[in-house]
């Protein structure tokens, strides 16, 4: 107990630092990174290439003739749509959680060395899980949302388990495995799903209602009317802060990271690697479970039908973890970049554009971070190089200056 | 005189740094002529000029007394400029003869030809004893042969001028004569031949003409002939150099390590690696294990390290009188196991950790760094200054340096730093001056030394037979995974343990150090 209080005060100690050294170079200094501006470019030009689709199928939604004022209405709902009013931004950030949090679940296993393709089933367990939690357990109000919460990060966290242990002691690709445990997942909770305390399997099929565990809104609707808001937002900020602290700042952030850099180098630093990789997993396969939680337990959640579909939020939270660039604190800014963008498309509707404009926008922005960096990578190297060469000319200078001084006159 | 090559003036700087000032190279038809400096004295810029990989800022090239415009990898093929790489360029999934056509492929009606090149090709093999399977995979033949397919590469392609950068590098001693007489036969054909190095002694092999770069001058150019081994250092570095390192008499007390009745076979069972290894090492003395790569050393570490599990019934490693056998790498570190890896960037380094991370590697769990959990990064930071000042790290960035950007010298000074700083009673070093250049070699020797007089007990796996010489107190030589002999530097020579390293020569090796013997 005494251990979890210290390790929460240094969290806290390290937040308020942070917010005491504030300055505002500092800031100005992480949105000129080269990193971050290659994001922003990217997100630039994507938007761009979908508003040039749009004028493609822009139709005028009455007299059904190609028309550029539509295109310009529908670019316009793209931009604005998720900031029209309160309520709108609220439903962004309100669907923004568990976005974030399965972009930090693959994020996270990116930053230690893994490839998470997992997150889709890890979703889908941990999903089933807090809703059988939700279901069957009688608790009160508050307490039940936590435990409900709870058991869809351990699902999730069993669900990564499984492929962090292969691969920690047989070495099997965890990509391939994630992939067939997504599978797996997906049948499992078709079958587990349709149970009836969990599930109504009549006309309306809905998920059952389950009063006591709904994710606590705590007046947010009062800042955001009219919007489902809830604390799930807070919760994916905080979870987010929470994974950043324990990378940068922990042993097991520095394990973690060790393994994900090379493997070889901290075996021999004496880095138990089969833990660290199980570990990882583990802790990717949690959050997805969270973020699963906070998807299906909301008072106006989104259902989760027996379809046999591998859910594709998984594989949102790879483009939200490489737009972030893998960085939890910029997680938070990519997966309600993806929530407002989606916003803005479910909007365009009215104007007659297909909501799948939001994937032609999402994956162009992927596809240009995917270049940036390249050409980012192209440029650094070659500076690099330079500033390599440069430094170790300079260090040649250092090393023979001083025995130049006793060793006496060179000619060639 | 007519020159085969000559490079005028040459002046190529990057940003504010000049790589190379106002430098001249000529050589002869038929010659062999070496460049040597060390790292980053400018060598690698001036045959990536010749060989077209980077224009010269000022400067002329004269091929046969003809002015040439060199301005690709492809204008260097035409004139007949061939290079083999320090690493390299080969496919590894590809055959060998694939690999020598690859780029000048022969064509019959739109098929690719192999035959036609085999028989050149053959040719070549035959004249210059380029012993290489044609149709073995890369991947699968020595790194020797490896060698033996680049030269190929270039002979194929009708090279006159022929450019080694380091090529002894990743050589066996007797691959090493097997070169230098190919060599030869080709400078006796009127090829010339240049050669990058730092090794002293190889230039005095086999070079006609040395000239020296320093810091990206041209510091002058001998008759190799006439200029001493320590000459030549002297111009490389612009200073004296002592290869001899002074050290006074070892006093060894209470065994250290003790390896005992050591088997270790490869993964399926076929073929022994080490064969019934004993021996001890004793509190201040170093210990040298002397041999060619690839007879035991490598996996005699691992196991010594615990970076592979013993797998042999009665085999028994012991540190300071406790059982390791099958200890964790991190229990071996606590029971006072120092390592410096073969292998800096694979295993010595987190590359993409900066140095104040990297120092605390295999200490970062203990109280001084984390409290909670947490790290604890004011002592992290603080304790990396003081590594940095004490054993002369240098580094763009200080502690925040990226290992991944140092340099190679300064990586290994920042291993031996962690790894000699940290509790220890036992060090195991392997290989430890490989590819770093006279000053750094220095260093290092003097700090085994040091160690070595602080009471530790230490032990070297070295490729070099002057390095066993320098530093060794005993020297135990292994060949194909047996200890042939254990000799005191004092009373043996090069040549006997050349003898035992070959395995033509077999000493009856009782196991154990034998009290007494220094």
């Amino acid at each position: 107990m005494e251990k979890i209080k210290q390790f929460f005060s240094k969290l806290w100690v390290s937040i308020k630092d942070f917010f005491v050294n504030f300055n505002y170079k500092k800031v100005l200094k992480i949105f000129t990174n080269t990193k971050v501006l290659n994001s922003f470019a990217a997100i630039f030009v994507g938007l761009l290439i979908g508003f040039i689709v749009m004028i493609f199928v822009a139709k005028n939604p009455f007299t059904g003739e190609w028309s550029f004022n539509t295109a310009l209405d529908g670019l316009e709902r793209l931009f604005g749509g998720g900031s029209r009013s309160l309520k709108n931004f609220g439903d962004v950030l309100f669907k923004a959680a568990p976005l974030i949090l399965v972009g930090l679940s693959v994020g996270f296993a990116f930053k230690t060395g893994l490839f998470n393709i997992g997150a889709s089933g890890q979703f889908m367990v941990g999903g089933v899980a807090a809703l059988y939690a939700a279901n069957l357990l009688t608790l009160p109000t508050g307490l039940h949302f936590v435990v409900a919460a709870l058991a869809g990060i351990a699902a999730g966290a069993i669900w990564g388990f499984v492929p962090g242990i292969l691969k920690a002691i047989y070495n099997v690709n965890e990509v391939i495995t994630t992939i067939m445990m997504n599978y797996i997942a997906m049948y499992l909770t078709v079958m587990m799903v349709t149970y009836p305390k969990v599930y109504d399997g009549g006309l309306t099929a809905i998920n059952t209602n389950f009063p006591t565990a709904h994710t606590p809104v705590l007046g947010l609707d009062k800042l955001f009317p009219g919007s489902n808001i809830d604390i799930s937002i807070i919760i994916a900020i905080l979870v987010a802060v929470l994974i950043w602290f324990v990378l940068e700042k922990t042993t097991l952030g520095y394990q973690l990271k060790a393994v994900g850099h090379s493997k070889d180098a901290s075996k021999y630093a004496g880095i138990n690697y089969k833990k660290s990789v199980a570990v990882s997993m583990m802790i990717a396969g949690g959050l997805a479970g969270l973020a699963a939680a906070l998807y299906y337990l909301p008072i106006k959640p989104a259902y989760f039908r027996p379809i046999e579909v591998i859910s594709p939020i998984g594989f949102e939270g790879i483009s939200i973890a490489l737009i972030g660039q893998s960085h939890p604190l910029a997680i938070i800014f990519s997966g309600t970049l993806i929530s407002y963008i989606k916003e803005g498309a479910s909007q365009m509707q009215l104007f007659g554009f297909n909501k799948e404009i939001t994937n032609i926008v999402i994956s162009v922005i992927i596809y240009m971070i995917a270049i940036s960096s390249y050409l980012g990578m192209v440029i650094n190297k070659r500076k690099e190089r330079k500033r390599e060469l440069a430094k170790e000319e300079e260090t040649d200078e250092e090393n023979k200056e001083e025995p130049q001084v006793k060793g006496g006159e060179i000619n060639g | 005189m007519d020159y085969a090559i000559e490079m005028l003036n040459i002046t190529k700087s990057f940003g504010p740094l000049v790589a190379n000032d106002n430098i001249d190279l000529k050589v002869k038809h038929g010659e062999i002529h070496a460049i040597l400096g060390e790292n980053g004295a400018g060598k690698s810029t001036l045959m990536s000029i010749l060989f077209g990989l980077y224009k010269a800022d000022k400067g002329t090239i004269k091929i046969n007394g003809e002015t040439v415009n060199i301005d690709s990898p492809n204008d260097a093929n035409d004139l007949n400029i061939g290079m083999v790489h320090q690493h390299f360029k080969l496919v590894e999934v590809f055959t060998v003869l694939e690999n020598i056509v690859l780029g000048l492929e022969d064509k019959k009606k739109g098929y690719l030809d192999l035959e036609t090149p085999r028989e050149k090709i053959q040719k070549l093999i035959d004249r210059y004893n380029l012993k290489v399977d044609l149709n073995a995979l890369i991947k699968d033949i020595s790194v020797g042969a490896q060698q033996r397919v680049e030269i190929l590469k270039m002979l194929y392609r009708d090279a006159e001028t022929l450019i080694f950068d380091e090529p002894t590098a990743v050589l066996t001693p007797q691959e090493i004569d097997g070169l230098f007489e190919i060599i030869r036969e080709f400078a006796k054909e009127g090829k010339s031949i240049i050669i990058i190095t730092h090794k002293l002694n190889e230039i005095k092999a086999i070079a006609d003409n040395c000239t020296i770069l320093r810091k990206g001058k041209h510091v002058g150019t001998v008759d190799v002939k006439d200029t001493s081994v320590n000459r030549l250092a002297k111009l490389m570095v612009g200073r004296d150099v002592d290869f001899s390192v002074e050290k006074a008499l070892s006093k060894p007390k209470d065994s250290v390590l003790s390896v005992k009745n050591l088997n270790y076979y490869n993964k399926d069972k076929t073929k022994k690696l080490l064969n019934n290894i004993n021996f001890d090492v004793r509190e201040g003395e170093i210990v040298c294990i002397a041999g060619i790569e690839g007879n035991g050393q490598t996996e005699l570490v691992n196991l010594i390290t615990g970076l592979d599990p013993v797998t042999e019934e009665g085999s028994l490693i012991s540190l300071n009188k406790e059982d390791i056998t099958k200890a964790s790498i991190r229990e071996r570190f606590e029971a006072g196991m120092s390592h410096i890896p073969e292998d800096r960037h694979k295993h010595g380094l987190i590359l993409d950790y900066n140095l104040a991370e990297n120092f605390i590697s295999n200490t970062y769990y203990k109280p001084k760094f984390q409290e909670h959990h947490i790290l604890n990064f004011e002592n992290i930071y603080h304790y990396a200054e003081e590594l940095i000042e004490k054993y002369d790290v240098r580094s763009s960035l200080g502690s925040k340096s990226k290992a991944r950007s140092m340099s190679g010298g300064n990586q290994q000074k920042a291993i031996i730093a962690r790894e000699t700083s940290r509790k220890h009673n036992f060090l195991v070093a392997a290989q430890p001056t490989r590819g770093l250049d006279v000053g750094a070699i220095e260093y290092v020797h003097k700090t085994l030394v040091e160690e070595r007089d602080r009471g530790n007990a230490i032990l070297v796996i070295s490729l070099e037979l002057d390095e066993v010489m320098n530093i060794a107190d005993r020297i135990l030589v292994i060949y194909e995974g047996q200890i042939m002999a254990e000799l005191d530097p004092k009373k043996t020579n090069v040549e006997e343990i050349g003898l035992y390293m070959s395995g033509s020569k077999k000493q009856k090796v009782n196991g154990g150090s034998k009290d007494g013997e220094n």
